[in-house]
């Protein structure tokens, strides 16, 4: 299963589709915030008491936040913060957590007993709350979040790659690199890796999701970085004085982008993992591909089944 | 009257960007009552194709674009999806390749027989059902008792013998095994070549055994259909097959074969590899690697042509006299 | 002079201990254990090709395995060209007089790969042994990276293109840049030996290498390597649960029961007269590829039983067809029925013209 397999599978399902456009506009909107958004949230601008919580007109098209911001802008640059904490939490936490499994499937015995031991003592310890504790003495700031999302987060990624490594490590083809001197090393990387590498992209996507999720949740609880607009912060201020308002504007549109993101990124996490998901060798009484293709014809790729990763 | 009698069937593949690929072409034979043929080729010949053909099974890019199966009266071929299910394991049973990988392992060993059965509405209620479950697995040498045990606790063999048992469950007319012996050890191999034969004489079971390999059909069939590259190429009986073989590439088949009796006859074997779907030959298939290809061989495809009683051979070298 | 052999197996021992329960380990019983490989012992003289005869469960891929040192023997010897291959396998190489390299000073890491270099395997599954996700000229070209050999390219792709042309796989650069789902199983299995010659090795243990392909296709891969051992001189152990395949090619033979040779000589004097009740049903089962000769057949009832409880005397006796009393009691030492053909079985009577029933 290559790039190219994973590709042409995915452009054909619709909700893979359909996540891509979501995510596509709203990383086009967090790119070109400046060109788009129709005011600088940062700039200084003068109030007046009516611009308070004022709501949608023609030149504020969700009407003014508490201290008479735009909210529109304010919501697409709050793109930013959580695309930037979504992906890269996602991209550390799977490095982390690939590192691990790798580590704990390739070697196993103590070493793996140890590494998971540990891994299950992060898994159990509620995340959110530990975060809270960490921020709250740690202090505020956004890589701070980002730091404190990826060392929580890695151990999703560490059981199911462990697992897979277990499997992918049994296969001849690994025996033989061995056969040949292959240093466990090469082994690592250039025969198992390779292997579980769709696996672990289907569940970086899928992390991003959970990671915007997360530093949104520290924003509202109003851990977040004071200096960024996030939707996140947004809603913190939202919650505490535009409710009694009914100020509507200020409150459904972060909320609504949290979701709308988290669920482009669910779209495609899912698809992606309907695709890579590794299947029993024999599972079907016969392989209609491997046996056509000794015919030498190309068949579309098969519809895989709905099955969740489920680790060991 | 035959049994069973399929003529000039032909399948299609369907490529990625929708052309045609012809995986079988004309193919015809018969099946006899208590006979059983040996379907056999190299791998790709389009055997399991044919196979699959019969009880229209094939995968969803495959298309049965012509040919007639007439089986009861019926040509299996345009007969309703409905009425192919009734057909479908009580008539004309199938014991896939690599079946014995693919017992539910969650599920014991007699549940799935009952499964089977009760699907078929072939017994009376659950009762009736695991009975004919314990005389099902007793038939085909696994004591009843084990019945209660998983796949996991069978050894290959055993559980390539509970596959054929779920394939008589409904006490059908034919059998069709795909390559039922190839992973096994040898010795297990000929316990279950052992148990086939006994099966069609306790049964009457008309057999079609599909296999790349000539010792079990050797060992076991009555009659011979050798495929190459989706075309018949020599359908005899077995003795004819084995001892007077004309068609070419059966004849290279057979000196492939290494004989035990015969340490030092030579080994030849047929160069060059079977041709791939979307490649085909023009003309006979074989042409490119048959030693007595001449121009006709390249242009026009054999037809199969009676070169003695119950033998018939699709070479144009026949015409020559060649052959 | 006979020169010593390149290999000799003596006794080796290989165990795998089952995972047991807590109780079991509390109340110390003894651990259960998988007697895979139980006192194993045989030459192999170089440019021989030897026969591992067995069905599964016999021992014979482990025997391979421990040769090849991927696997530390429980006890017992391998000695391969006066190597003691255990104390390799632990990291502490030690070289017996009369060996041709000194490789004492040596780190690990290196006395690894000089062994690696000189012995290597094929595999039984040619859809499994290849990596999927590399091109035909990676997978043989892998080995030379790894042993730091050939650093030029143009030096690699001329190796490169000498095994896969030795293989069978001519023109080279056909093949080279295609991946393996893109070649059928005779074709993989042929990348797969040009991965194991392009290091030249002076052993190579096939693990059945063509159980899995066509039977047409057989006899043309074994000549292959038949062709491989002429021209290069290299050592051949062949595992197969085929009778026939063995016969066809190799030297001698090995025939292997739940761990232990039961029978050990030349292929063709055994295939003549075998002697142990098991190789006797072992050759009566094979096929006759011709309708007629169809003969009587000792199909042995049930299966190898596993090695973890093993029968009391001879391993075989309960599926034997000539077993007799004492079988149950004792464990058949060899006899040697002629200088070169040994068997376990307490019916064989030393002498050159031995039948029995």
């Amino acid at each position: 299963m290559d790039l190219k397999y994973i590709w042409s599978a995915f452009r054909r399902k619709p909700m893979a589709i359909i996540g891509t456009i979501m995510l596509l506009t709203v990383v086009v909107a967090a790119i070109f915030a400046p060109l788009i958004a129709p005011y600088d949230p940062n700039q200084r601008v003068q109030v007046q008491p009516s611009d308070i919580l004022a709501p949608p007109d023609a030149q504020h098209l969700l009407g003014r936040d508490d201290a008479g911001k735009d909210v529109l802008s304010q919501l697409i640059y709050g793109a930013r913060i959580s695309l930037l904490v979504g992906f890269v939490s996602s991209f550390v936490s799977m490095f982390i957590g690939t590192s691990v499994g790798m580590i704990a499937g390739y070697y196993g015995g103590r070493t793996s007993n140890t590494l998971m031991r540990f891994t299950d003592f992060l898994m159990v310890i509620p995340d959110l709350p530990l975060m809270l504790v960490i921020i709250s003495v740690w202090g505020r700031g956004l890589w701070k979040i980002i730091l404190v999302i990826s060392v929580l987060y890695w151990t999703y990624t560490a059981r199911l790659v462990r697992s897979q490594v277990l499997s992918v490590k049994e296969r001849s083809f690994v025996l033989r690199a061995k056969a040949l001197g292959a240093s466990n090393l090469r082994i690592i990387t250039r025969h198992i890796f390779p292997q579980v590498m769709p696996i672990i992209l289907a569940q970086a996507v899928l992390d991003i999701s959970a990671s915007i999720i997360a530093e949104s949740s520290l924003s509202f609880l109003g851990l977040g970085d004071p200096t960024l607009v996030s939707w996140g912060m947004m809603l913190n201020f939202a919650f505490s004085r535009a409710i009694s308002r009914m100020a509507w504007w200020f409150l459904l549109p972060p909320g609504f982008a949290i979701v709308f993101v988290s669920l482009a990124v669910i779209l495609i996490g899912t698809a992606l993992e309907e695709i890579v998901n590794p299947r029993l060798k024999t599972h079907h009484l016969f392989d209609a591909r491997k046996m056509v293709a000794l015919l030498g014809v190309r068949l579309p790729p098969p519809e895989p089944e709905v099955e969740l990763a489920i680790p060991e | 009257m035959p049994l069973m009698e399929v003529k000039d069937l032909c399948v299609d593949y369907l490529a990625e960007d929708g052309t045609h690929l012809r995986a079988v072409e004309n193919v015809s034979f018969q099946l006899e009552h208590g006979r059983s043929l040996g379907l056999v080729g190299e791998s790709g010949c389009g055997k399991t194709t044919v196979m699959l053909s019969l009880l229209r099974l094939l995968p969803e890019a495959g298309r049965i674009m012509a040919g007639q199966v007439l089986f009861n009266g019926q040509d299996l071929l345009r007969i309703s999806e409905a009425d192919m299910c009734q057909v479908r394991w009580s008539q004309i049973s199938l014991i896939f390749q690599g079946a014995m990988n693919a017992l539910n392992p969650v599920r014991t060993i007699e549940s799935q027989i009952v499964e089977a059965l009760r699907v078929h509405s072939s017994t009376n209620g659950k009762q009736d059902a695991r009975q004919r479950a314990g005389e099902l697995l007793e038939l085909v040498g696994i004591p009843p008792e084990r019945g209660r045990q998983y796949p996991h606790q069978y050894s290959g063999g055993m559980r390539q013998r509970a596959v054929i048992a779920m394939a008589l469950a409904c006490n059908p007319r034919v059998l069709i095994a795909d390559e039922p012996t190839t992973a096994l050890d040898v010795m297990i191999q000929a316990q279950i070549t052992r148990l086939l034969q006994k099966l069609q004489k306790e049964l009457n079971l008309t057999l079609i055994l599909v296999t790349h390999d000539l010792g079990v059909v050797a060992e076991i069939c009555d009659d011979v259909l050798v495929m190459y590259g989706g075309m018949v190429a020599e359908y005899s009986t077995s003795d004819k097959i084995y001892n007077s073989p004309r068609h070419p590439y059966t004849q290279r088949l057979l000196k492939a074969f290494p004989d035990i009796d015969n340490p030092d006859a030579e080994l030849v074997w047929i160069p060059g590899v079977p041709p791939r779907l979307d490649d085909l030959p023009a003309g006979c298939r074989f042409n490119p690697r048959c030693h007595l290809c001449e121009e006709i061989c390249t242009q026009q495809m054999p037809s199969l042509t009676a070169v003695g009683p119950d033998q018939l051979v699709a070479c144009h070298m026949v015409k020559r006299g060649v052959i | 002079m006979k020169l010593p052999a390149l290999l000799q197996v003596n006794q080796l021992h290989k165990y795998f201990p089952l995972p047991q329960s807590i109780a079991r380990t509390l109340t110390r019983k003894p651990r259960r254990l998988v007697h895979a490989v139980d006192n194993v012992s045989f030459e192999v003289n170089k440019g021989e090709i030897l026969a591992l005869v067995g069905e599964s469960g016999s021992g014979k891929t482990t025997v391979g395995m421990n040769v090849l040192g991927l696997q530390i023997p429980t006890r017992g010897e391998i000695l391969f060209d006066g190597y003691n291959m255990n104390d390799w396998a632990r990291g502490a190489l030690s070289a017996s007089p009369g060996s041709s390299v000194d490789l004492g000073i040596l780190s690990r890491r290196q006395q690894i790969l000089a062994l690696r270099r000189r012995a290597q395997m094929i595999f039984q599954d040619p859809y499994e042994s290849l990596n999927p996700r590399q091109k035909v000229f990676e997978i043989v070209a892998e080995p030379l990276l790894i042993h730091s050999l050939a650093p030029g390219k143009e030096e690699k792709e001329e190796r490169v293109r000498q095994a896969l042309e030795s293989s069978g796989l001519a023109p080279a650069d056909h093949f080279w840049d295609r991946y393996p789902d893109g070649l059928s199983g005779g074709q993989r299995q042929r990348v797969v030996i040009a991965g194991a010659l392009v290091l030249e090795p002076e052993l190579i243990f096939a693990d059945e290498p063509v159980s899995m392909l066509d039977v047409s296709i057989r006899a043309e891969f074994l000549t292959l390597l038949l062709n491989i051992r002429e021209e290069r001189g290299i050592t051949i152990l062949y595992t197969t649960h085929d009778l026939a395949t063995a016969g066809f090619f190799t030297d001698r033979m090995a025939v292997m029961y739940l761990g232990r040779i039961v029978e050990i000589g030349p292929t063709r004097q055994i295939l003549n007269n075998p002697i142990h009740p098991y190789t006797q049903a072992l050759v009566s089962v094979i096929p006759a590829p011709n309708p007629r000769r169809r003969k009587p057949r000792v199909i042995l009832e049930g299966e190898v039983p596993n090695p973890i409880d093993l029968p009391s005397g001879c391993r075989f006796h309960p599926r034997c067809p000539l077993a007799y009393k004492e079988c149950s009691q004792l464990d058949p030492p060899y006899i040697n029925v002629t200088s070169d053909h040994k068997v376990a079985c307490l019916l064989a009577k030393p002498s050159s013209a031995n039948q029995h029933e």
